[in-house]
């Protein structure tokens, strides 16, 4: 059974009928048995049945990589006698691993069990890679999430910084100021030196925010351009700010961001794709979830 | 690392990557960074249960929510990273989840499936079967396969490249050569400048020898393929990062000098795993030498012997002794901070610290910082992962002066060493030596403009001028999301006798105290903790702090290197916040609060012979 091309199958087929052979062979091994004497001596019985047609076949390629193991740890090729060895022991690992299935020791093995459902993820979440959208695929999912694709609102001001360690009185300190500069004083001349820029030109409102907070990030982008306002807290201390412009919101063009809209709509493709898969393999089971004994919430 | 400001609480930073470049600013922006971060193509961060790829990484330094391993999600709350570097771990690189892969070949290895389990012991043991052969130097020869590794590679590039968006968000291709004779760490990570990267990174595999990494940069370098390497947990090493020899033991000479320093221009001081600035053992003198010290190797609990050689400051001092008596200097470098994430999401904030390696400490509890479950601190010894995790700290980042946010910009000031590190906050810090600043320079609104055309910046070399003494504009501002500052120190060394010396002077000080003249410190400035809440004092500390500094033992004779450490109030310990959280007492083992810092590059003073 190829296992890789049934997930695909899975994954990427979403409108054909249940996967009858999937739901078969998953759960073949699960029926049988309801008490360990029965179970014996089903297996007993069926082995008998099976012996012709169940094979275990060791390829040249498995010899192959079992005689380059050995030769690893012990530096030197394995002698005929040797080589027979592991492969013997290869073929009662098999043999055992297959008759521990039929039993079902592999269903009670939290171990087991967490391997194999890691091991059909990485198959399925592997395969569930979609094949390149079309062009039009691509334009409905730009469409849809236009607004990640949008150069926001952008500001261009100017500020005065007052450094609330070296006024006593800051805010009336600033107020002056604030008249000054009502009056036409250059703003090079007023307020104390400040490490961060005092002019910032095409930033959005996230870059105020980061810099300098919600309060000063709302007086700005929420003022009139073209005059000295304030006085306006920050993280740092007071100034005065000056809106100089404000660029209002403009989408991009499709061409422009293909790229990105392409990455982003095959992570999703992706996304529904794990989930789909999952949500399929579910649909093969009835889900009963017991609640704890006693248990309120 | 960082407190978030109750002024800012719930202002969400809207992450946006859509504006234009920024243009060039002159007087140049501090930039954010990572440039140390691993993702499921490293072996380790694959063993330890990280699935985040390097697309995650971007992802998360942009500001994205990326799952943690552990099972919750992680997130930067105040402010995306303007620049990142994914660099794993070449050797082996993507060969542990080609293993996991049925389909793959390695996945016929037999000790495969033993390389992926959920429990702890597990997971060490898969992960020191991978170790040991870096230890030894030898590839495990089933696991050597470089097709996949180039594979790999390409993925980690391309990730690199379509996360680019010059003027708002810049990546480096890069790599981490993982080199550990013996376990003594020698670790570099390698930064390429452009587009342009070989085909296969030269690995610790194909050469323990750090020298023939930079021999093979020299290489790529005269193809036109720029990078730079950035060594890192020196603290690691046994002494052995910055010792006294070359490799083999031979004594050092002006080629190695020369090779040395031009590969490696910059040394990682901060990250998770400690901080390598220096050791009480080897600076007595220096009160805030003790800040997250990990004592042991990297990836084991072998205890660390030797301290000299491991820790920068001892390296630079070791530099100057060679430039006096030998007239060359190979440890002339600059400093970055990272984070070494192996979660692809560095923990700089120590409010939400779930540290690096994936389900082996994401959990308080494997941590050190909140007992087992039932139990109290009362006789709790650590097992030994969980001794070694309640030593590491919410480091780190790098601080890039540079024109704009571009890899052209960044790179060059990572090649200038205009660059300043962090334990995680991003406070800026300015610092400028020369012998003509106009006079009042440090209360001129165009202070910046001044110093960069009067003056050297952080990383350069200061030439002397006969007998004038030098001045030092040294400039801090805290982080707006983070705590306040308490004081501005500049850290010099100087040979004296052919014998390096040390001396931490505090040259500005918050709360309007001023520096003793004799004892180059500040009072105390009474900012406290309250331990129950986390909360600190409200009213303590500084916004920005500056000074114009002189030495006042300055000899025009003397070589020297001065650098700026800039120091926050004192706030909770990660571990803190941890047990607050859990509703339990702090370790007693661990320090209950830190001094969050950052530290400059140094200036170089140079006698003319």
């Amino acid at each position: 059974m190829e296992l890789a091309d049934l997930v695909r199958s899975a994954a990427l087929t979403t409108r054909e009928p249940p996967l009858n052979w999937l739901r078969a062979a998953i759960r073949e091994p699960l029926l049988h048995f309801v008490v360990i004497g029965a179970v014996l001596f089903a297996v007993t019985a069926l082995r008998e049945q099976r012996a012709e047609h169940s094979e275990i076949r060791i390829t040249a390629g498995e010899v192959e990589q079992l005689a380059k193991f050995w030769e690893t740890q012990a530096q030197r090729k394995p002698t005929a006698e040797e080589l027979q060895v592991l492969i013997d022991e290869r073929v009662d690992e098999e043999v055992l691993a297959r008759e521990a299935v039929r039993l079902g020791l592999d269903r009670e093995d939290v171990i087991v069990r967490r391997r194999l459902a890691q091991k059909m993820a990485f198959v399925s979440d592997d395969l569930a890679i979609v094949a390149e959208p079309s062009e039009a695929e691509l334009r409905e999912y730009f469409a849809a999430h236009r607004e990640s694709y949008t150069t926001p609102d952008l500001y261009a001001l100017r500020h005065v910084y007052f450094n609330p360690d070296r006024h006593t009185a800051v805010d009336a300190d600033a107020q002056r100021a604030l008249r000054r500069l009502a009056r036409g004083a250059n703003p090079d001349e007023v307020g104390d030196p400040f490490m961060l820029p005092r002019e910032l030109a095409d930033v959005s409102r996230g870059d105020i925010l980061r810099d300098f907070g919600s309060v000063f990030a709302d007086a700005v982008t929420g003022s009139a351009p073209g005059t000295w306002n304030g006085p306006v807290r920050s993280p740092f201390g007071v100034h005065l700010v000056k809106l100089e412009s404000h660029t209002p919101r403009s989408a991009a063009n499709f061409a422009d961001v293909r790229a990105r809209v392409r990455e982003a709509y095959l992570q999703q493709r992706q996304r529904e794709g794990n989930a789909a898969l999952r949500a399929k393999l579910r649909e093969q089971y009835k889900i009963v979830v017991e609640s704890a004994e006693g248990g309120g919430s | 690392m960082r407190r978030r400001n109750l002024l800012l609480t719930g202002a969400v930073i809207a992450a946006s990557f859509a504006t234009g470049a920024d243009a060039q600013n002159r007087d140049r922006n501090a930039y954010f960074g990572d440039l140390h971060v691993h993702t499921k193509l490293s072996f380790d961060a694959y063993i330890f249960n990280v699935r985040a790829t390097p697309d995650d990484a971007y992802r998360y330094a942009k500001g994205e929510s990326i799952h943690h391993a552990a099972g919750y999600d992680v997130r930067l709350t105040d402010a995306p990273l303007d620049f990142l570097a994914v660099t794993d771990h070449s050797e082996y690189l993507g060969v542990i989840p080609a293993m996991h892969d049925p389909k793959h070949p390695l996945s016929k290895v037999p000790y495969a499936p033993d390389l992926f389990s959920t429990e702890r012991e597990k997971i060490n043991a898969a992960f020191q079967r991978i170790a040991t052969s870096l230890r030894t130097g030898q590839y495990l020869p089933e696991l050597k396969d470089l097709d996949t590794s180039r594979s790999a590679w390409r993925t980690l590039v391309e990730s690199a490249d379509r996360h680019y968006v010059p003027g708002k968000f810049t990546t480096f291709r890069g790599y981490e050569f993982t080199s550990a004779p013996d376990g003594q760490n020698l670790h570099r990570n390698v930064i390429f400048a452009g587009t342009r990267a070989p085909a296969l990174p030269f690995t610790a595999l194909d050469s323990q020898n750090p020298e023939e990494l930079w021999r093979w940069m020299d290489q790529q370098r005269k193809q036109g393929v720029e990078a730079l390497a950035i060594p890192h947990n020196s603290n690691g090493s046994d002494g052995r990062m910055f010792q006294r020899t070359q490799f083999d033991g031979r004594p050092m000479d002006r080629s190695y000098a020369e090779l040395r320093m031009r590969n490696e221009p910059l040394a990682e001081i901060t990250q998770v795993k400690g901080t390598s600035e220096t050791h009480p053992s080897l600076s007595p003198n220096d009160e805030w030498s003790a800040f997250e010290i990990m004592d042991t190797y990297i990836g084991s609990a072998t205890k660390v012997t030797k301290f000299a050689g491991g820790y920068v400051r001892d390296a630079l001092e070791a530099g100057l002794e060679y430039e006096q008596s030998e007239g060359f200097n190979p440890y002339r470098f600059g400093f970055t901070g990272s984070s070494d994430t192996h979660n692809a999401a560095g923990p700089f904030d120590e409010t939400r610290y779930f540290s690096k390696v994936g389900l082996m400490d994401g959990k308080p509890e494997q941590r050190g910082s909140v007992p087992p479950a039932g139990r109290t601190w009362d006789n709790y010894e650590p097992q030994n992962n969980a001794a070694r995790y309640q030593s590491w700290g919410a480091s780190g980042l790098t601080g890039v002066w540079a024109e704009e946010n571009t890899r052209e910009s960044i790179f060059a000031g990572l090649r200038r060493k205009e660059t300043f590190a962090t334990s995680g906050p991003r406070m800026r810090v300015r610092f400028f030596a020369g012998f003509d600043f106009p006079a009042g320079v440090e209360n001129r609104h165009d202070a910046v403009a001044q110093s960069y055309a009067r003056a050297v910046p952080m990383g350069g070399d200061l030439l002397q001028r006969g007998t004038r003494a030098p001045q030092f504009l040294a400039w801090a501002l805290r982080d707006p999301h983070a705590g306040w500052l308490q004081r501005v120190q500049i850290v010099k060394g100087w040979v004296q006798d052919g014998k390096a010396q040390e001396r931490v002077f505090d040259v500005a000080c918050s709360d309007g105290i001023t520096p003793d003249s004799n004892t180059h410190r500040c009072a105390d400035n009474g900012a406290t903790v309250d331990l129950r809440t986390c909360a600190v004092s409200e009213n303590k500390g500084a916004v920005e702090l500056r000074a114009l500094w002189s030495d006042p033992t300055f000899d025009p004779r003397q070589r020297a290197f001065y650098y700026v450490r800039v120091l926050e109030n004192p706030s909770c310990r990660w571990s803190t916040w941890d047990a607050l959280r859990a509703g339990v007492e702090p370790n007693p083992k661990l320090a209950k609060t830190i001094q969050e810092r950052a530290w400059s590059s140094p200036i170089w003073y140079v006698p003319q012979r």
